[in-house]
Order: C-alpha cells, then structure tokens, then sequence
C-alpha cells in the first residue's frame, strides 16, 4: 500500500490545487507508517533473535534479551522468576546509586507480585501509574519511583513456569503494542523452558533406562511391518552379536538378521509371532539365539504392538527381551542332576532286589541270611555315603577299604590290618563294585579267616603297573595266621561276585587262593584317569 | 512257567554285575539259555556278530556310555530286544521309541510278558 501511493504521487505531481495540502497530510501521514513500519521491523528482528537465541542454546543466560526488550519498550527494570528457582534474576536499567536502586527495584517487584496475588498467578498484571497511585498497596512503590508495571506469567499447558516483569521510570503506561510484545516474549521463553524441562527429564529418564538396560542385559528393537524395517538399540546389536550400520534391519526375506541369529530350532516361531501381534497387543517370548561367533544364547522377553493399521494388523512391534542364558543353564542342570538321580535310585534298587535274591538263594550252612542280608545292605550304605562326601566324583581307595573293613576289625589292634599303597581316586562304579567286593572277602574272614581268631592279619597292598601302555592297578588282599584254610567247599555269591563280578565290571581279572595260611585275592583292573567334570 | 521261552538264547547287556546275575538268574528261571552277559558296547556287538542270540535285554546307561549302538546293530539282524532301565522311555533317540522299555527295578512277571511279547523266530 505504502508503495502504491508512492508511485502515484511520483508520478501526477500537479494534478489540482488541493494536492500541496494533502500531499503534507498524506507525507506525515506516509512518514508515520513508515516509523511504524520500521519499528515493528526491528520488534519482529528482535523477536526473530530471541527466538534463535532460545532454540540453540536455552541454558545460557537470557539478559541481554531482557535488555533488549527493556529497552525497546522503554522499561527500566525486568524480573525473571523461576518457580524452579528463588532467587529472580534482575537488571538494572537507569540507576543513580546502584546498590540502593537495585535494592528497591526487587523490594518492588516483591511489593507488586504481593499485591497483585489476589489477581493469581496464571494472569498478566499490567499497572499504569493512575492504577499505582490509586491503591494505597503500590504506596512505596510509587514512593520508589516507578510508574509503571508489566508481568506476564510464563505458561506451558495451564501450568506455572514462571513469570517476567518489566517495569519503567518514566512511562506512565505500556500501550497495547508493548504489551504484545512482552506476551510474545513470554510465550517464546515459556516453550524454551519447558522444552529444556522435558529435555532433561528425558535424559534422565535415559540415563535411568540405560542403567537398567545394562545392569539388567536388556536388549530391544522396533520391528516395522509396513517398512519392512528393524530399527535396533545399541544394546540389541551387542546381545544379537549383530554388527549393522545405522542400526537398521531387514524384516523377512534371506536378509533378515533376527531370523538368522534364531536357533535353527526356533526360527519357526516368528512366524508364530506374526500371527500373535495381529490379534494380542502384548505377548510373551522366549528363543535361543545362535550368534555369528557361536554363541548360543536364552532370550526371554514381549512383542508389543504399539501401532496398527485399519485392518487391525500390527505395523509396529517394540521387542525386549532378557539374557536368561544363566538361568535356562541352571534349570537343564537341575532336570539332569534329577534324571541322574532318579536312574541311580533305580539302578541301586535294582541292586538291592539282586542282593535279597542272591542272599535268600542260600549262603553257607548256619548263618542267618537276615544278618547277611542286613550287612551287604549296610555296606552298600557305607559306598553310598563315601561317594555322596565327593559330590559322587570319585573316592579314595584307602577310604573305600577302610569303611569296608571298619565293622570287621578291632580299632584297639594295630597289627590286625595293614594297608599300603598310594592315594588313589576312584571311579564312582569301581568303588562301588571294590566296596562289595571287600565287604564279602572280609565277612569271610571274620568267619572262616584271618579275622575269626586273635593272632590272624590281613595285609592290604595295592600299586600301578602298566599293560600295552595302560595304567593297571594290581590289589592283593592277603590273610595269614588265622585257622588253616581248607580247599574251597563251595561256590558261594562272595566268590560269584569277585571272580566273575569284578573282571564284568572293571574289565580286568580276579583270583581267589585257597592258601594253607589264609585266602590270598589278587585283582588287577584297568585305572582310568577320573573326568575331573563327571557328574 | 513259560514255555514259549523254553531254549530261546538271551543276550544280557548290561554293566552292573549284581543287576546282570539277578536277571541271569530270572532268565535261567524262565529256561532260557544265556546268549551271553556284557558290560560294555563293544563287547556286546562282538557278541552280536559272533553268536547265535533270539533276543537281548538291553540296559540303557553303560556306565556312562548307552546302548543305542548296540541296539541299532540288533534292529538290523532283525533280532528282537527289550530295554531295561531306570531312566524313562523318553530318553530313547527317536529311531529306538515303540521298542518295549521295562523299568528297573523289575519283576520277574514283567520280564516274562515284555520277552514273550517279542517276536522271536
């Protein structure tokens, strides 16, 4: 418009008398909008400046702003406060004595804000001096020199930021377009600080769900169906073993790393997943990972849908899963340890059902087959618990025919037994069978043998030969000075289950000597090393 | 008391000697004739390859090792057997389920109808 004018006039100077007078009119008129032109130019480039001020960097002190505005609406004081913050930010504008004025410029603030509370705090307050002067409130500060007073609440969806204030001097009122001004100033801070609000809240909730992603082995990505995209956490990469750039995924099709980190085993669940987010919008999920570098993994966590189309189908899926590799670990133990419990048991009851048979077939005239029954039981007991004291890995020879012998032999006499040979460890089984195979040999003993008269000795040796190269253990069990020892009479279990029971179970050889001065028994078995991890 | 399994000739895998006497001497007590007792696999398939066996009752834990080697060589000279053990049938690969499992520790009724079950030529 201004323009317009202005080529007009340019280009029909003498058209009527009348022209000068209006041409004066209309210059001062022109000269006007043109001040107001330039004057809303300069508030729109210092609102330009406050606006890019307070996105690049809304922590930095904001006084030069205040000053800026302050002195475009020719205030003299500004009041920046915090509700996060006591103590309000202040400059002063126009001061004689700056410590005193300074003083009073925040008791009138105080004065002000005071007085003007009833009016709450979510509304402007703009006071002209025939409002300050009116109330007898606004007495010292009138008395302070101010004559006006704006204060604009900073807002951010109802709630309360903060405020800022500008007051003058000596304008007797801020007109309309000042206070605009100061509004947009407000709004234009208000977003500033709220967003450095949320910002920070966002960081630290960030920070607290980094924590709880690391200390909890937390993986997570986005699945979007409609994109056919991946969109991975660090965290996620780093669990997966996947190593992608950007972060970014494909879904489905051969290039699909989720499906190829699967087990094998359970790629055919994901499918199955599809299915799920389609109707469920929070579902639960538990794999094995199979990573690049061989690592096989436990994953348990939930798909949750977080957007879906019209058709109802899922675009969008937020995955987490856990590291429970740990605890699957520990869980197919324990189903282990139970089934190698339950299969002993079985087996030991199996053994038991064998010895009862075995007793009850007959033993030697005039013994009890209760007591024999109960003594083979309670030797069985003794191997048992042996083996239990080493977590049922192995047992030591000298303490396997010590606890075989422990029931036979007197503790006061020395010279009843003797036992020499190097610490050895032994298989479970091979104690098992040694065990039993000791407890028949001495129960004979005790009643035909060395053991059944005061002057008769049992001397136990043992040492490692080799056979083709494979360590070999040689036993010998000898007995002398007991009564003269007949040939054998009969074939009983003891004799069954050291010459034939032995060499079936330890895959070696056992003899039996029927010597005028006691039974001699030499055994000889092959010594495998003991696993150090057998269960 | 069981005629049909009168001569049959058995062969007894397993390695606990007091279980492999006790069902040696259940077998002797069902006329059965004993094939041959072992306690290892490899003993065992020397014995498949060297003797004439009917049927074989089969421990499934060797001491460690199983017997499903030795089973596999039974499947294919067709001869028929029957696992003995103390860990249920589901610890049997899949090739070897549907063959009859008796578990330990077993009657000597239980032997009896698990064998004559079996079809022996």
């Amino acid at each position: 418009m201004p323009e317009e004018s202005d080529g007009g006039l340019a280009s029909q100077p003498d058209r009527d008398s009348a022209l000068p007078d209006l041409e004066r009119a209309s210059r001062a008129e022109l000269q006007l909008t043109l001040e107001q032109l330039a004057r809303a130019n300069t508030r729109l480039a210092l609102l330009n400046r406050v606006s890019t001020r307070l996105l690049s960097d809304p922590t930095a002190s904001f006084s030069d702003l205040f000053e800026a505005i302050a002195r475009e609406i020719g205030a003299h004081y500004f009041f920046y406060q915090r509700t996060d913050s006591h103590r309000p930010e202040h400059l002063l504008l126009a001061a004689a004595s700056e410590q005193e004025s300074e003083q009073e410029a925040r008791r009138a603030n105080e004065i002000l804000l005071a007085a003007s509370h009833s009016a709450t705090a979510h509304q402007s307050i703009v006071l002209d001096s025939a409002q300050l002067a009116e109330n007898d409130a606004y007495k010292s500060v009138v008395q302070a020199g101010l004559l006006s007073f704006i204060r604009v609440p900073l807002l951010a969806q109802d709630r309360l930021l903060g405020a800022v204030s500008f007051a003058s001097v000596s304008r007797p009122s801020f007109p309309e377009a000042d206070q605009e001004l100061v509004r947009t100033f407000a709004d234009q801070l208000a977003a500033a600080v709220e967003r450095q609000r949320l910002e920070l809240q966002l960081r630290e909730s960030e920070q607290l769900y980094r924590g709880a992603v690391i200390t909890g082995r937390l993986a997570s990505w986005e699945t979007n169906m409609v994109t056919r995209e991946r969109i991975w956490t660090k965290e996620g990469l780093e669990m997966f073993g996947l190593d992608l750039p950007n972060g970014r995924g494909v879904v489905g099709g051969p290039n699909d790393e989720y499906w190829r980190t699967l087990h094998p085993e359970d790629r055919h669940m994901v499918a199955e997943f599809h299915r799920t987010a389609d109707k469920i919008d929070s579902y639960p999920a538990e794999y094995r990972i199979l990573r690049s570098d061989g690592r096989l993994m436990w994953m348990s966590g939930r798909g949750r849908v977080v957007e879906r189309g019209p058709d109802g189908k899922a675009r969008r899926v937020a995955n987490m899963v856990v590291d429970v590799t740990e605890r699957k670990k520990n869980e197919q133990r324990t189903r282990l340890l139970i089934d190698e419990l339950n299969h002993r048991v079985k087996n030991t009851l199996a053994t038991v059902q064998a010895i009862i048979a075995q007793t009850l077939k007959g033993g030697a005239v005039g013994t009890d087959p209760r007591d024999t029954l109960e003594a083979r039981l309670q030797s069985l007991s003794r191997s048992h618990n042996l083996l239990t004291r080493e977590n049922w890995e192995g047992a030591n020879l000298r303490e396997v025919v010590l606890e075989a012998l422990k029931p036979f032999i007197r503790p006061e006499d020395d010279r009843q037994l003797s036992v020499e040979g190097q610490g050895l460890r032994l298989r479970p089984k091979v104690a098992l069978s040694l065990g039993m195979a000791l407890h028949e040999l001495a129960t004979n003993a005790s009643k035909y043998g060395a053991l059944s008269s005061e002057a008769g000795r049992i001397a136990i040796r043992w040492a490692t030969t080799a056979v083709d190269g494979e360590p070999y253990l040689d036993f010998l069990w000898e007995e002398r000075g007991g009564p003269v020892v007949g040939p054998r009479s009969h074939r009983g279990f003891g004799s069954r289950l050291l010459e034939q029971g032995l060499p079936h179970e330890l895959g070696g050889t056992a003899r039996l000597e029927y010597l005028p001065e006691g039974i001699h028994c030499k055994i000889s078995f092959p010594l495998p090393q003991i696993e150090e991890s057998a269960t | 008391m069981n005629t049909a399994l009168a001569g049959k000739r058995i062969l007894i895998v397993e390695d606990e000697f007091m279980i492999a006497i006790l069902l040696e001497d259940m077998l002797t007590e069902l006329n059965c004739a004993i094939a041959g007792i072992s306690a290892d696999p490899a003993q065992a398939l020397g014995l498949i390859g060297s003797t004439e066996i009917d049927a074989a009752v089969l421990d499934v834990n060797l001491d460690g090792d199983d017997s499903f080697a030795v089973a596999a060589a039974l499947v294919e000279r067709r001869i028929p057997f029957i696992f003995a053990t103390g860990y249920g049938a589901s610890r049997l690969p899949q090739e070897l389920v549907g063959h009859p499992v008796i578990q330990k520790p077993y009657r000597l009724e239980e032997l009896s109808r698990a064998l004559s079950k079996l079809h022996m030529l």
